[in-house]
């Protein structure tokens, strides 16, 4: 299974980039780490016109400030995996690179390519959603900034216009006594999940006073789950709060496949969140 | 497109499409057949190359997104007559019976032996989950593994850089 | 952790380090050689991983001669369908330089049958001609001289293809009702094969029962998946008057003889080359359409042609596996021995019956071999093998025997479980201790050592057994067992009971020694795994007193080995070998005669050892075999009056008629997570008895490789179709195959009890490894759930919906056993036994009634 015919640019810079995008719009394909978009290619299930390689472009940074840690589009899984001073900043998107696929697809994948292909089982994507990321996305006519919750529009589809590029993501930075928690469920390590949840909480006198939960793989998209949240805020941080987490879980139109049906993916939801939390209440 | 490749220490200039996966070219015009393809989508590591130190898979490249890169094949790392410790490690464990995804392993596991460490079995084995193997079960790769580890431990190797950025 | 998960991590660490076995002794064994200590034995490093730990290896699609048209196939896109027409698409047309061939160009197709009344009749086309019996079944090939442009240019084909009235035939329950659309025009009824015997006592056994327990099982489909997609390559010589066909194969002569047979040329006009094969397990023992059709395409065009399938062609078009349905009716007593058994059989094996196993192949093994080691002599079974608009089935590693060992482990477990026994107690009492042991359907054992296998798998797994139950981590954990054997290097006699189109169970080798010495074996066997170029060099050198390094084997070609039907059925060391020292035998009689008469000494007393000739005893009568050699080839005159010159030599072996029996017990600790399904192995050990052993290691290997493909049977596997024929499962996204980290660290302990039927007393093991761990797996989980589970491959779902399920343990019996093609066989036993799951019989009802009449 090869790739049908394809143009192929290697823009120098950014704003050239941004050129191609404009002048060829839904034709054209940014191409980063190519661990989703050349499967696609090889199945012939993606035909763009133009694949623009961006992985020479300058969007490769870790910067910390005060309050965030901003990552550069093209961060690799595995840098965002290993680098300590993502895991003192952001523990949650640290842990959930861990999960991405296998070692070699997180040596090219990265952050960004990750949150614009949009599986609705991207542990990443479920990570920027609970961490409350923004995106930055720039185009020949300037730039926007994305909020995590308004990124995700349906499987594989992002608010994010063809001929916007993805350049870099933020997230704010773990604030003192909050905790994290990342579970996920697969019928083998790697595989796409049939459930993921991410949470944070903040626990003080103990007692949650802020909490975020989002869950990936059973929907169209990421979602964040309010309801979890809700049900976990004010609630003593004890024994009984990965139940009561999964239990305030809504209903779920799961989605069903050859691995699994729609009714047990929920299923397993319910006890992904549970497992999070929990994870979460360990760290101390 | 003509395109140039720094493959297993040297430069090749070759003219392809440049949709020609880097498999194909390392494989059809570049003569490194110890590069096989399994399934072209990803998923089962035989086509697994080092990019600049680190596993890739080679089906995964379009062949000119791997300019300016050293690419090294199994064919770089040793040759029968002078077999890299990670290949030998292979030979001795009885790490491989029709050999078609040994190559990608023995790359998998040279990266992960210059990492250095002591990873348990669960670490090795998870280190080794992107690489199918439908012949020996993994028993003897994890064993081969442990001692391509030792070896390189033993010739302080050191741990790869980690936060490489872009490429 | 709890206790008992610390306990089983502990005993796991050790088993990983003790299954870590000793490794190779490349070094120490050349060594050894020199000091005359025999390698056959010994875990000598293989010849073949120079070039395979090095990139050095050339596999099919590797080779692309000057002048190449690679072929790119096009597939139906229907489960079943008339074709109207197949022509490139004129408002789309395809990249210049590319033909398209259709099924008016090649040859008929291939027809593969058993002789049996019942047996009806398919022909699998190379490329389909007016009907499509399965989606990606090949109806025409493009050819172009670049493989991305022939690809571009298949999509330019437009295929014209009607549905037929009815749809589809894909669900087995469908298949065989008397309404079903026919997969075949003319048939009565979508059955290739339905065959009904009965062995021994049945009513007297049933009399002697007092409980039947009736249950049904269930494999699904699942492909074999060697790593290497298959391929071949047709160069056809300038004249146009002879063929060498490369290709990815497990049997190069079956294939040559196909060819010939389907392109109507000499069979030595046609060579076929079988490169480095990256694995086989079966898949690559048929003949394949797409082999054939670059013969012929090549010989028409008189250039190359090159032919490479693609992961989702392999998943969806090259053959699939077990798929099997067995329900089964064990009459017990309370102490839980088996007096009877009644087993209908089913295989779904798809749209054709393919080359040259047929698709009778799976159904009549599990049939014949179903007792297993087990001493009871009163046997019914009714096996048939189904048509289905899909892939058709073909033979993967186990062939019908997986089958046969689930539905026997399982019911040994179900009648344990209904009787209030210990699983290996119902094993114990019913396990033959005596040998040679004769079983209903006539197949005659070989010593082994069954009881002691379960012992010693027992033992293993005792911490574990205790420590059963729910853990502190939530989990549920459960211990099980498979115990069977496995008939291997079968003879001849066992095809012909077969009636298949090919009977034959032999192997051939020819060892030929040059003028300096060194020895060239030529095996008509193909390796592609299993280190046949170290074993049988093993075997070569021990022969005739060589180090390892003077012995070259070379295999898969037929243009220089002698005609044998390939790598398959656990025979490679056993036959094999067999066939090697046979003809090194032959060869090493001739040096000590030539030596015996230099040397003024009579023959016995001469021995071959250190690469030379000397009377035993002494050091310096000897001649280096070198010498010997150097005279044989090249200076006739110093050979003993008489003798003919030159040394080569062909020895054929057959199998023994019923084949030798290996033997092995499973044993496997598992977890199970109730809230998931997710079904983590801790320990798996196999205690097996393969007899003598050419090379330990490579012994290890095999069953290391087979657990692991039968762990991928019981736990991951499995094709899945849409009820409208479309395949559901053709990326490795959507088939799982088992990782580094679902395969856990395999403990083997090897029994050796050397057949007396083989040379070497070897047994053949091949398979083995992959036959008993769906059987085991499924009594491990049940016994963590205390429910039985039946079906595999046990994903998550399965085991998650076992788990809350709420069914009788005979749900899937009753379902099953009423249908209407399938109910007659039941019909009689049901009204004798009252049909429930398992009851009392109605002798022990009478003697019941009659008690409590004397009370």
């Amino acid at each position: 299974m090869k790739p049908a015919p394809v143009e192929y640019v290697r823009p120098e810079s950014l704003e050239l980039a941004l050129e191609v995008l404009a002048a060829h719009g839904d034709e054209a394909k940014p191409l980063a780490g190519g661990q989703s978009l050349t499967p696609m290619l090889n199945l012939r299930l993606a035909r763009p016109e133009v694949l623009v390689d961006v992985n020479r472009l300058p969007l490769a940074g870790v910067e910390l400030d005060e309050r965030s840690l901003t990552l550069g589009a093209l961060v690799r899984h595995r840098t965002v995996a290993e680098e300590p001073r993502i895991a003192a900043a952001a523990p949650l998107l640290a842990r959930a690179a861990a999960h991405v696929g296998h070692p070699a697809i997180r040596n090219r994948g990265t952050l960004g390519g990750s949150l614009v292909h949009a599986d609705p089982t991207a542990e990443l994507a479920i990570a920027a959603l609970a961490l409350e990321a923004t995106v930055e996305v720039a185009s020949a006519r300037g730039r926007r900034t994305i909020a995590a919750g308004e990124l995700f529009a349906g499987p594989y589809t992002t608010t994010v216009a063809p001929e916007e590029l993805v350049v870099a993501i933020r997230v704010p930075r773990a604030a003192a006594g909050e905790r994290c928690g990342f579970a996920e469920i697969a019928q083998r390590e790697g595989d796409f999940a049939f459930a993921a949840a991410a949470c944070r909480l903040t626990v003080a006198d103990g007692r949650v006073t802020a909490a975020s939960v989002a869950l990936g793989g059973p929907l169209a998209t990421p979602v964040r789950l309010e309801q979890v949240e809700r049900a976990l805020v004010g609630a003593a941080a004890d024994g009984a709060l990965a139940e009561a987490a999964a239990e305030a879980c809504p209903q779920l139109d799961a989605r069903a496949d050859v691995h699994a049906s729609g009714e047990f993916r929920a299923e397993l939801a319910r006890v992904m969140i549970a497992r999070a939390v929990a994870q979460a209440l360990e760290e101390s | 497109m003509e395109i140039e490749l720094r493959v297993n220490g040297e430069t090749r200039r070759v003219d392809v499409e440049p949709r020609r996966l880097l498999a194909d070219v390392l494989r059809h015009e570049l003569g490194c057949y110890g590069v096989h393809l399994g399934c072209e989508h990803g998923v089962c590591g035989a086509c697994t190359v080092l990019l600049d130190g680190r596993a890739v898979r080679s089906c995964l490249m379009l062949a000119p997104v791997a300019e300016g890169a050293e690419l090294q094949t199994v064919e770089g790392l040793g040759g029968p007559d002078d077999p890299h410790p990670v290949q030998r490690a292979f030979a001795e464990e009885h790490a491989l019976q029709c050999g078609f995804c040994t190559p990608g392993l023995v790359l998998t596991v040279a990266e992960l032996a210059a990492r250095g460490g002591e990873p348990s079995e669960q670490e090795i084995r998870a280190a080794l989950s992107g690489n199918v193997c439908r012949c020996t079960g993994y028993v003897n790769i994890v064993a081969a593994a442990r001692r391509a580890i030792a070896a390189g431990r033993e010739q302080g190797g050191a741990p790869a850089a980690v936060g490489e950025e872009g490429r | 952790m709890s206790a008992g998960a610390e306990a089983t991590a502990a005993a796991r660490a050790a088993a990983a380090a003790g299954a870590a076995a000793p490794p190779a002794d490349g070094a120490a064994a050349a060594e050894a050689a020199g000091r005359g200590a025999p390698l056959v034995g010994r875990r000598v490093g293989r010849v073949e991983d120079a070039r395979l730990t090095t990139g050095r290896g050339r596999y099919l699609d590797d080779l692309t001669p000057p002048g190449t048209l690679h072929a790119r196939v096009v597939r139906s896109q229907l489960a079943r369908g008339r074709i109207a027409s197949i022509a490139f698409d004129p408002d789309a047309p395809p990249p210049a330089g590319a033909l398209l061939a259709t099924g008016a160009d090649v040859p008929d197709g291939l027809v593969a049958e058993i002789e049996h009344e019942s047996w009806q009749r398919s022909t699998q086309p190379i490329l389909a001609r007016d009907v499509v019996r399965y989606a990606g079944e090949p109806v025409a090939v493009v050819l172009h001289p670049d493989p991305y442009v022939a690809e571009d240019a298949a999509e330019s084909v437009v295929v014209e293809c009607e549905e037929q009235e009815g749809g589809p035939v894909i669900a087995l329950e469908q298949a065989l009702r008397a309404d079903a659309p026919r997969v075949h025009d003319g048939w009565r009824d979508n059955l290739y094969m339905r065959r009904r015997r009965a062995f021994g006592d049945l009513d007297g056994a049933r009399g002697r029962a007092t409980r039947v327990v009736r249950r049904a099982y269930r494999l699904n489909r699942q492909a074999g998946v060697p790593l290497e997609n298959r391929g071949a390559l047709a160069q056809p010589d300038p004249s146009r008057r002879s063929l060498t066909l490369w290709s990815s194969t497990q049997v190069p002569h079956l294939l040559r003889t196909a060819v010939a047979d389907r392109l109507a040329i000499p069979e030595h006009s046609v060579r076929v080359v079988a490169p480095d094969v990256g694995g086989g397990f079966g898949v690559k023992g048929q003949v394949f359409p797409e082999e054939l059709m670059v013969a012929a395409l090549a010989l028409r065009l008189g250039v190359p042609v090159k032919w490479v399938e693609d992961r989702s062609e392999h998943l969806v078009a090259s053959i699939h596996a077990r798929d099997s349905l067995q329900l089964v009716e064990a009459h017990v007593d309370d102490d839980g021995r088996i007096h009877a058994l009644r087993v209908q059989l089913l295989v779904d094996a798809g749209a054709y019956s393919v080359y040259p196993w047929t698709a009778g192949s799976d159904s009549g093994m599990a049939a014949k071999v179903l007792p297993g080691p087990y001493a009871f002599d009163a046997y019914e079974v009714e096996d048939m093998a189904v048509a289905t608009n899909k892939c058709p089935l073909g033979t993967y590693r186990g062939v019908g025997r997986p089958a046969a060992v689930f539905a026997m482990e399982r019911i040994v477990d179900d009648v344990a479980r209904e009787l209030g026994l210990d699983p290996l107690d119902v094993r114990r009492r019913n396990v033959v201790r005596s040998f040679p042991h004769t079983t209903p359907t006539g197949l005659e054992y070989d010593p082994g050592s069954y009881a002691e296998s379960i012992e010693r798998c027992a033992d293993a797994l005792a911490g574990e057994r205790e420590r059963r139950g729910r853990g502190g981590d939530g989990r549920l954990r459960g211990v099980g067992f498979a115990l069977y054997n496995e008939q291997a290097s079968h003879g001849t006699h066992d095809f012909h009971t077969r009636r298949t189109p090919i009977e034959t169970g032999y192997v051939s080798a020819t060892v030929a020694m040059d003028p300096h010495g060194d020895v060239t074996v030529a095996t008509g066997q193909q390796s592609h795994g299993q280190g046949m170029e170290t074993t049988l060099a093993q075997v070569a050198a021990d022969a005739l007193g060589l180090p390892l390094a003077r012995v070259r084997v070379i295999h898969g070609d037929t243009a220089t080995s002698p005609y044998t039907v390939g790598t398959w059925g656990s025979r490679g060391a056993a036959l094999g070998g067999g066939a090697v020292r046979e003809a090194a035998a032959e060869i090493g009689a001739k040096l000590v005669a030539i030596a015996a008469h230099h040397l003024d000494a009579d023959p016995g007393e001469i021995e071959l050892a250190d690469g030379a000739a000397r009377v035993r005893g002494s050091a310096e009568r000897a001649i280096a075999i070198a010498t010997l050699a150097y005279w044989a080839n090249r200076r006739v005159g110093m050979l003993p009056p008489g003798m003919t010159p030159a040394l080569h030599a062909t020895g054929v072996v057959d199998g023994p008629g019923h084949g030798a029996f290996s033997n092995a017990c499973h044993g496997v600790a598992l977890a199970v997570d109730p809230a998931t399904g997710g079904v983590e192995i801790e320990r798996y050990v196999v205690v097996e008895d393969c007899g003598t052993m050419l090379n330990p290691m490579i012994v290890d290997g095999q069953v290391h490789g087979g657990v692991a493909q039968g762990i991928g049977t019981a736990l991951l596997e499995e094709c899945v179709y849409s009820p409208d024929g479309q395949p559901l499962t053709a990326t490795f996204m959507d088939y799982l195959m088992p990782s580094s980290t679902d395969v856990p660290a395999i403990e083997v302990i090897h029994l050796e009890t050397p057949s007396p039927l083989t040379p070497f007393g070897a047994k053949g093991m091949g398979e083995s490894g992959a036959i008993g761990p769906p059987a085991a797996i499924a009594n491990a989980v049940g016994d963590a759930l205390g429910r039985a589970v039946s079906e595999t491959p046990l994903r998550m779902e399965r085991v998650w919906r076992a788990a809350r399920s709420e069914d009788p343990p005979d749900a899937a019996w009753r379902r099953w056993s009423a249908h209407g093609a399938l109910a007659s066989f039941w019909t009689a036993a049901v009204a004798a036994g009252g049909g429930n799951a398992s009851e009392r019989t109605a002798p022990e009802r009478r003697r019941a009634r009659a008690r409590r009449d004397r009370a």
